[in-house]
């Protein structure tokens, strides 16, 4: 059986032929995962019992009715941040080390419904907090294309799992690069929705604003059809909409190629930068080539502000992680239990439990957080943040007056070695300069692998807010060349 | 913009954030701050007059809900069974009077 080359397009069409059942490809994703994944970490935790009732039940179904969802039976792996109901969840945390979820995030709902599997949780930077997922306060994971390389992050256990087989697809959490930068790294599709196309109910809350749950997945067609199933208005997240024409159509899944074609491409300077690694540039630039040699249109663009999005976004971001981050006391939802033999009054209980519970970043961040919203420095820092992350929208809206899409690289260099930034907080921060002004203006955006033959070298696409159909167009074209 | 989070400083936002911080992590923890605040230093040449500033991603427009009762979809036990610590149902916490 031939995990490699598995995707949800294929998965389907084999068990609808009777090629194979759901349980057995489901038995093979777990042999592959107790075999690999003790060099790769990519899983905190599995649930073999219950993926294969669930295997045996679509398989009986298929077999009565004849009929199944596109999604019925695929394997797939969840960070471990979104909530399963009943299933330990940690955020890689050690203050959540034995937190059980007491229900569903929507996009596990609405995955339920749709008859998908659930593999296990996938390691991450503890509460999606970093750019390796070294932060994890669990375990290492390695990058499946290179093993003394990270996987990136902060869903780097999702994007290492699909990248090594051992699932057929994932969801992962991108709140300034957290999907797309470890789908850069591990080789593989990531997708970064819309700022309010997917609901936040259910996942881990880190920075609000910016938060956004996406698939990572082997094709760009893939990320398509679990992107159509997981979007939509929620109303347990009022900040989730439907697109201003309804629901996500077809197109999504049947693009119009002679419309994707006729897609103007901007190429914004600011991202071509001096300090890009060469084979990055090589790369992406090789893939402008084929576009173009395919008909596309390009045109150089500037988004002036582009230089100051990691300022602002580490200043917008740890305000609201000081601020989400409180309710994790240690009193409701988990607590270090070695604490426990000791009296201590309420006030004492808190300094401990989040000072032995929460790692080095964390720690840094809600710091940094605390004080750039403390009286004296909010004008200074926040607020100025805030406007600074207009303009960056306005650069933004004024380039998309001219053009459809936005091509750049996803990250300034391929996977590093494991331990190579961990000393130096902004050395990792720099990792998602040309991820970060995405989120912080609400789009779609999507990391591809380009077809370079060392270490995975993606391209992103930035779409107009709620143009998935678009980038996911062009993606797709990409794919078939 | 170039106030530096010193000693001092950091120990009052700990105590703030509720964090007990490792006193021999402290100088390393300043010094990143320091680089990091360093960094933020190039937000001074942006001119942001007039500029709105920009709170979230969403273009949010206010919900209304009709005042009647819902069931919670979850069941409040489910929640009350995930306190580490409860007497009876609810959650046991040190006395807060002394």
């Amino acid at each position: 059986m031939d995990l490699k080359n598995l995707t949800i397009k294929k998965f389907h069409q084999g068990l609808v032929d009777r090629k194979f059942s759901a349980l057995e490809i489901t038995k093979a994703v777990f042999d592959l995962i107790k075999s690999r994944d003790k060099e790769i970490g990519a899983y905190l935790r599995t649930s073999e019992d219950a993926a294969l009732a669930k295997a045996n039940i679509v398989d009986a179904e298929l077999n009565s009715s004849g009929k199944i969802g596109v999604l019925g039976a695929v394997p797939l792996a969840i960070k471990d941040n979104i909530l399963i109901n009943g299933e330990i969840t940690t955020s890689a945390s050690k203050i959540l080390e034995n937190y059980k979820a007491s229900y569903d995030a929507t996009v596990i709902k609405k995955l339920k419904k749709s008859d998908a599997i659930f593999l296990g949780k996938t390691n991450m930077d503890e509460f999606a907090m970093g750019s390796s997922t070294e932060n994890s306060a669990f375990q290492k994971t390695r990058n499946p294309r290179d093993l003394e390389r990270v996987p990136g992050g902060s869903s780097g256990g999702s994007a290492a799992a699909v990248a090594a087989n051992m699932c057929v697809a994932a969801l992962g959490s991108d709140t300034g690069g957290s999907i797309r930068q470890p789908a850069n790294f591990c080789g593989v599709v990531g997708l970064k929705p819309t700022y309010g196309a997917v609901s936040r109910y259910g996942l881990m809350a880190m920075a609000s604003s910016l938060d956004q749950i996406g698939p990572i997945t082997k094709t760009v067609e893939d990320a398509a059809i679990l992107f159509k199933e997981i979007s939509g208005k929620d109303e347990f997240d009022s900040t989730s909409v439907n697109p201003s024409t309804g629901r996500y159509s077809d197109e999504l899944l049947n693009p119009d190629f002679e419309k994707i074609k006729k897609l103007k491409i901007g190429l914004p300077k600011e991202y071509f930068i001096k300090g890009l690694d060469k084979e990055t540039q090589k790369a992406v630039q090789e893939t402008i080539n084929i576009l173009k040699s395919q008909g596309f249109e390009f045109k150089e663009i500037s988004l002036p502000h582009t230089k100051y999005a990691l300022s602002s976004y580490y200043i917008i971001m740890p305000a609201e992680v000081s601020a989400n981050l409180a309710r994790f006391d240690g009193i409701r939802y988990s607590q270090i239990s070695n604490l426990k033999s000791q009296i201590l009054n309420l006030s004492d209980i808190y300094l401990k439990q989040r000072g032995l519970g929460f790692g080095d970043e964390v720690k840094r961040r809600i710091i940094l957080g605390t004080f750039v919203l403390s009286h004296g420095y909010y004008d200074a820092y926040y607020s100025k943040a805030q406007k600074v992350r207009r303009l960056i929208k306005n650069d933004f809206d004024k380039a998309f007056q001219d053009i459809d899409v936005i091509l750049t690289p996803v990250s300034p260099s391929p996977a590093f070695k494991i331990g190579e930034k961990t000393s130096d907080p902004l050395q990792m921060y720099l990792e998602d300069i040309f991820t970060i002004p995405v989120n912080l203006a609400g789009l779609p955006a999507i990391s591809i692998p380009t077809r370079t033959n060392g270490l995975p070298v993606g391209f992103q696409l930035i779409g107009k807010p709620f143009r998935e159909a678009d980038i996911l167009g062009i993606g797709q074209w990409y794919e078939k060349i | 913009m170039s106030e530096k989070i010193n000693k001092q400083t950091l120990e009052k936002l700990a105590e703030l954030a509720r964090i007990e911080i490792d006193s021999s992590k402290e100088e390393k923890l300043l010094g990143d701050l320091a680089a990091i605040f360093g960094h933020f230093e190039e937000l001074k040449e942006v001119d942001v007059s007039g500029v709105e500033p920009m709170a979230g991603a969403a273009e949010l427009t206010n919900v209304f809900c009709e005042d009647k009762e819902i069931k919670c979809e979850t069941p409040a036990i489910d929640l009350i069974n995930a306190f580490p610590e409860k007497e009876r149902d609810f959650l046991k916490v040190p006395g807060v009077f002394e």
